[in-house]
């Protein structure tokens, strides 16, 4: 079996968390479920570590690290004949997008840039984020039936609060590149 | 180009919410439009680092502040829980990346690795693909599970206990959810855990804070009763909802069919949950004429509560610390293994159970139909009845004899059940423990001039 060396673990392992966010949006993008996605990370992450010895730019990690993504999303969904398939054009479309996502706009940044907009929020404005993105489906749903307002009513201010967040985020990403 | 609600697209298709002419659409827009797929690219990043922010406040209790929500004065309290949360977030990833780094096993541990523990199994086989489950296995997402008999207890990694009763034939998608094919559940949801589901073909059951009950039959009618607190309940069409959800409370039980309306159920709990019910309330196992009922009624006294064809086990108290010494009838440890007919009482002996022992109390119950009852008949006055009861723990004490059960009517009884003060309950005829000092045997004489009773100490769980 190949040992794997403890430098190779260490250098794949920090360029995996860098790239980590656009991988796993990547992922999800393409098969539109969490619990999937977060498998297919897994296996994306095992497979990246153990044949990190292969790659030979260091440099083109990503590119790299993305095909086996790809290829590991077709295999999935080969194996799961789902009652909506991944279709694997768009699957070949995505992971060019992310390429070029992630060498224009390092996905990275924008996490750090984003939890730190979410801490900015009012709280009432979290604690809706938190109903619904940690909620199961059906959310809004719920939501509007606890708090006696419409679905149009929480859809709005989701929307709102979204548009905030993205202003934030694109300001604080501004503001690292001009200092 | 990028279109004003583009947005509002990109996250419908990655909510799953679009239909097959728009799916269609957006797929040959995201194959054709290089801006549009990274649009989508960078959507889906961002609801990513959202749904994890929101999944990282969540976990850490944050349910019960919702309550006040809009915030009032105490919206600090809120934010330290933030900052607890965010510390706490700064600990996981550095402890991540430090096992990234310097370990040589899976670098990445995906939490859905970890959807549910077996807790406990008892008299049945788990299985999954013919491969054995035993205690203390974990359960993998996405794959269909069989319990064929018996009960078992499953532990899922968001702390929601669920109790499977076979035969019962489901998955697990994650750690807050349960697919439920076939069989009976009761599920147990702490705070942290509430949005917990159970989705059946029929039905999608979203937990409030509660204790609640899930049963599918072969022809696929879901029924669901709540114990405690509330949930919602939603019908189901080829996986998605329909509809308004629909809030069961305490005590209430609904069902729905395959394609029918949610209606009110009229079955009995212990029909669909007297397996789970019983395994949750510390019974291993009943035999013969013995049923356990998980609601006592609000009387026992002579003529209230009787019945020609069982013996009837309550709980009465679940962890019960005593509140001063108990003085009951205890097993006597020098009792003959082989059991004799005619000293079947010589298997206890007067003894004490110690003040702050923690303790379950059952009360086992027998009243035979009374004149002007529908089943009453003068042929039958009096007849044997008997059964076994299995308990989880070990057997502290028994109380078998009038004087001993009203004096402790009321410190061990169940609060708001009447007892009644009449000198006609006892169970002196034949009480048996069996060696592994869990089982009781009854034989009991069934007649119409008193009550057969005997309230069991029984040792609890340490919690």
């Amino acid at each position: 079996m190949l040992k794997v060396s403890s430098t190779f673990q260490s250098e794949s392992g920090r360029l995996i968390l860098q790239h980590r966010t656009a991988l796993y949006g990547y992922i999800f993008s393409c098969v539109k479920n969490h619990s999937d996605a977060e498998d297919i990370l897994h296996d994306v992450c095992v497979i990246a570590i153990d044949s990190f010895g292969q790659l030979e730019k260091k440099g083109s990690f990503f590119p790299w690290v993305r095909e086996i993504a790809f290829q590991q999303v077709v295999a999935r969904s080969r194996k799961m004949k789902r009652e909506s398939p991944v279709n694997p054009h768009v699957v070949a479309a995505l992971a060019d997008a992310v390429g070029r996502v992630e060498e224009q706009k390092p996905q990275a940044d924008m996490k750090d840039a984003m939890l730190r907009c979410l801490d900015k929020l009012p709280v009432h404005s979290q604690v809706l984020i938190m109903m619904r993105y940690a909620d199961t489906e059906g959310g809004v749903s719920e939501i509007a039936l606890s708090f006696g307002k419409s679905m149009h009513s929480v859809y709005s201010r989701l929307k709102r609060v979204k548009a905030l967040l993205r202003d934030c985020v694109a300001k604080q990403l501004a503001s690292e590149v001009s200092s | 180009m990028i279109q004003p609600n583009d947005r509002d697209i990109l996250e419908a298709y990655l909510d799953s919410g679009l239909d097959d002419e728009e799916l269609i659409t957006l797929e040959f827009r995201i194959c054709t439009e290089e801006d549009f797929a990274r649009h989508l690219i960078e959507v889906s990043c961002e609801e990513i680092v959202i749904r994890e922010w929101a999944e990282l406040q969540r976990s850490r209790s944050w349910c019960s502040s919702l309550a006040k929500w809009p915030p009032g004065p105490k919206s600090r309290i809120l934010s330290k829980w933030y900052l607890f949360a965010g510390t706490l977030f700064l600990a996981i990833t550095l402890s991540i990346t430090f096992i990234m780094i310097h370990l040589a096993a899976p670098p990445v541990v995906s939490p859905a690795e970890n959807v549910a523990v077996v807790h406990m199994l008892s008299g049945g086989e788990l299985k999954m693909d013919g491969v054995l489950y035993v205690v203390s296995d974990y359960l993998q997402p996405s794959r269909q599970y069989h319990l064929d008999h018996g009960v078992a207890q499953l532990q899922m990694g968001s702390g929601v206990s669920v109790l499977v009763s076979g035969p019962s034939t489901f998955q697990l998608p994650n750690p807050k959810s349960f697919n439920l094919l076939q069989g009976a559940v009761v599920a147990n949801v702490p705070k942290a855990a509430i949005g917990f589901e159970v989705r059946t073909p029929s039905l999608k059951v979203v937990d409030l804070g509660t204790r609640f009950g899930v049963h599918v039959d072969e022809a696929g009618v879901t029924e669901t009763r709540v114990f405690q607190g509330s949930v919602n309940c939603f019908s189901l069409k080829s996986g998605s909802t329909q509809g308004s959800p629909q809030r069961v409370t305490e005590g209430q039980a609904v069902k729905r069919s395959a394609n029918g309306a949610i209606t009110q159920s009229e079955t009995e709990s212990e029909l669909l949950f007297g397996t789970c019910l019983m395994q949750e309330f510390g019974i291993r196992h009943l035999t013969g004429t013995l049923k356990y009922l998980s609601t006592m009624p609000s009387s026992v006294e002579p003529c209230e509560f009787t019945s020609n064809e069982h013996i009837y086990v309550f709980l009465e108290r679940q962890s019960f610390s005593l509140p001063t010494d108990l003085n009951c009838n205890i097993p006597d440890q020098n009792r003959s293994e082989v059991l004799s007919e005619s000293e079947p009482q010589g298997q206890f002996e007067p003894g004490v159970i110690k003040q702050g022992t923690k303790v379950d109390v059952y009360y086992i119950h027998h009243d035979i139909h009374c004149p002007g009852e529908p089943g009453y008949s003068e042929q039958r006055q009096a007849f044997f009845m008997k059964g076994g009861i299995r308990f989880k723990n070990r057997i502290l004490g028994i109380l078998p004899t009038d004087p001993l059960l009203l004096q402790t009517d009321q410190a061990l009884g169940k609060p708001g059940v009447s007892y009644g003060t009449l000198e006609i309950r006892s169970a002196e005829d034949e009480i048996r423990i069996l060696p592994d000092n869990s089982t009781l045997h009854l034989d009991w004489n069934v007649g119409v001039t008193k009550l057969n009773v005997v309230r069991v100490i029984v040792a609890a769980d340490d919690k």
